[in-house]
């Protein structure tokens, strides 16, 4: 099987990826861009793993891709929260206290 | 050498401070004591020791040749060296500065303490990382850490704001960059930085396809190093954050950044090393991209400095400007470009953490972080006296004005870039200081010059911090005439592992 069908699904994801952040004025939409950003890599990781031979750095780097794709949502999450207590709304557009 | 024998010998300091963090963390555990709710002593006094402890064990770390470490993933070199005992500094003299911040003053303390050590050891292990993986958990380590730290005033809303954004911009930049790194070892089949640079010189990739995913790794890289087109989020985060945080940000982060951006470039990047003079692989010349970048990345900053009435957005729009003075001497691709970023980052590191803690001690007795509060400080008793000259001291040194450190900084940084044949960009560069010194002696004549609006005197400043600035600004001026014994430590940290 060929490489090039994993590589053509990496590179939509990640342009639906940079879509979102580009969009979505939520600051929850713009973490799922991030994620979508982030799963694009793991995907061609994967995918190059199996083509370059006797290569397991790719499946690796997956791992640790997943496992701090989950504490970066965690702790922007909290983050999140912390600015819904103080503004009431998380639309990135309502956020803006500081002068530019 | 096997693994375990490099632990307990070339990683002590790591080994510490991740001992330090584990104490913190068993500290903050401590549910219903008094002291949960401000800086403790006891979580102070943990963090110095610790830190003192791992600069001991990186200062004593002897070895005769650079190598690489755990397989590969870690390259033990000079070079590392100093980012890490440059970081350490940074990390002891923003625990002092954390001790009495009013920004801090109603936070948990020894969990503070405890991101402290994390963020330390992230940015240390992120000096030494040669490896992309390794890379990439380095840097992840110290943005997850740095987010929370920028966020943690939870009731400040410019404070919440800052961590909202620092983490929107940090996971879309760090997710540009491990793409990158995806297509860069799909095109390679290596993530060591040694065997991608052996597959980039012998059978070069399409080049487009390399160009791409070099720029994308750098989008990330330059996102740490807070570099124009990828400063956005530097401003806001510099001013939303506690000041101590930031202090620590534009000085600890900006030099990881670059001590990473630099092992990327040089190790994998760079083809032959002939008497100082480093030539790019030739499927990507990297130098006028460099150049570029550090030109737009200066005059950004010294530009938008120019309106900035906030001592924190002024100071994080200058610390924009002097990482584009570094990148130029990283543009020179030479030796001497390389002592000139490493003696840059020493004086950077005294002058500007000396203006943080002017403007630490001004915001904790005025509560006020406007530089048109600081008219007239020069007149407002004996430390009123103290704090406008050593803050003059700083600025002019930032400015590049002989006899201070920074002009030698700066000549340093000049030398290798017209040496390696960049006139326009010293042009450039020589047009920004002149820029520049207009914003930095405007609030030298609000300082000096004008007078008050209202007269009140500035209280004793505490001891602490009155000893750390006079020991800054004292070093500013002697390394200025005196400096030698930096040339000579800079010289001996140029080795890196290739």
């Amino acid at each position: 099987m060929t490489i090039t069908p994993f590589i053509i699904m990496a590179v939509i994801l990640f342009c639906l990826g940079i879509y979102i952040v580009c969009t979505r004025v939520n600051a929850i939409g713009f973490l799922l861009g991030i994620e979508l950003i982030l799963n694009a890599a793991s995907v061609n990781f994967v995918a190059f793993a199996r083509y370059h031979e006797n290569e397991i750095g790719g499946q690796v780097f997956t791992l640790f891709i997943i496992a701090l794709a989950a504490c970066e949502s965690v702790i922007a999450l909290a983050i999140v929260l912390g600015v819904y207590k103080n503004y009431k709304s998380i639309n990135t557009t309502n956020i803006s206290s500081m002068k530019h | 050498m096997n693994n375990i024998e490099s632990l307990k010998s070339y990683f002590s300091s790591e080994i510490v401070l991740i001992l330090g963090l584990v104490v913190l963390i068993f500290l903050s555990l401590r549910r219903g004591h008094s002291d949960h709710k401000s800086m403790s002593p006891a979580s102070s006094v943990v963090s110095v020791v610790t830190l003192f402890l791992a600069i001991t064990a990186a200062l004593s770390v002897n070895f005769t040749e650079s190598q690489p470490l755990f397989h590969g993933m870690i390259a033990l070199d000079p070079f590392g060296q100093f980012f890490k005992i440059l970081i350490m500094g940074t990390t002891l003299v923003t625990v002092v500065f954390c001790t009495c911040s009013r920004d801090l003053e109603n936070t948990p303390g020894p969990e503070f303490m405890a991101f402290l050590m994390a963020l330390c050891l992230g940015l240390n292990v992120m000096c030494v990382s040669n490896n992309m993986l390794m890379m990439y958990l380095a840097v992840e380590m110290a943005s997850l850490v740095s987010y929370i730290m920028a966020g943690y005033m939870t009731e400040n809303k410019r404070s919440e704001e800052a961590g909202l954004k620092y983490v929107l911009y940090g996971g879309l930049a760090s997710g540009v960059m491990i793409f990158g790194m995806s297509l860069l070892y799909g095109l390679t089949g290596s993530l060591d930085l040694v065997s991608i640079r052996q597959v980039v010189i012998n059978n070069p990739p399409d080049q487009l396809i390399l160009f791409l995913t070099f720029i994308m790794i750098l989008t990330g890289l330059g996102y740490k190093m807070a570099i124009a087109p990828f400063h956005m989020w530097s401003p806001d985060v510099y001013e939303g954050a506690p000041l101590p945080v930031t202090a620590f940000l534009s000085v600890a982060s900006k030099a990881a950044g670059f001590a990473l951006t630099l092992r990327f470039l040089f190790v994998a990047f760079v083809a032959t090393e002939v008497e100082g003079t480093w030539s790019a692989v030739s499927a990507i010349d990297w130098q006028m991209l460099v150049a570029v970048l550090s030109a737009v990345t200066m005059t950004v900053g010294n530009v938008l400095a120019l309106q900035q009435l906030n001592i924190k957005r002024f100071l994080a729009y200058s610390s924009i400007a002097h990482a584009g003075y570094m990148l130029m001497a990283v543009a020179a691709q030479s030796g001497g470009g390389l002592e000139g970023v490493v003696f840059y980052f020493m004086v950077y590191f005294l002058m500007n953490l000396g203006a943080f803690l002017v403007a630490g001690v001004i915001l904790n007795q005025r509560h006020t972080e406007d530089m048109r509060d600081y008219k007239g400080l020069v007149r407002q008793g004996a430390s009123g006296l103290f704090l406008a000259l050593t803050l003059s001291v700083f600025l002019f040194s930032l400015t590049g004005i002989p006899p201070f450190a920074g002009f030698i900084g700066k000549w340093y940084v000049f030398k290798a870039v017209i040496n390696a044949g960049l006139l326009w960009l010293a042009v450039i560069g020589a047009l920004n200081s002149v820029i520049s010194l207009y914003f930095y002696v405007r609030l030298i004549k609000f300082m000096l010059v004008d007078s008050a609006e209202k007269n009140d005197t500035i209280e004793r400043v505490p001891l602490r911090f009155a000893s750390l600035i006079s020991i800054f600004a004292a070093l500013t001026l002697v390394f200025g005439l005196y400096f030698a014994p930096l040339v000579k430590w800079t010289q001996a940290s140029v080795v890196m592992f290739r």
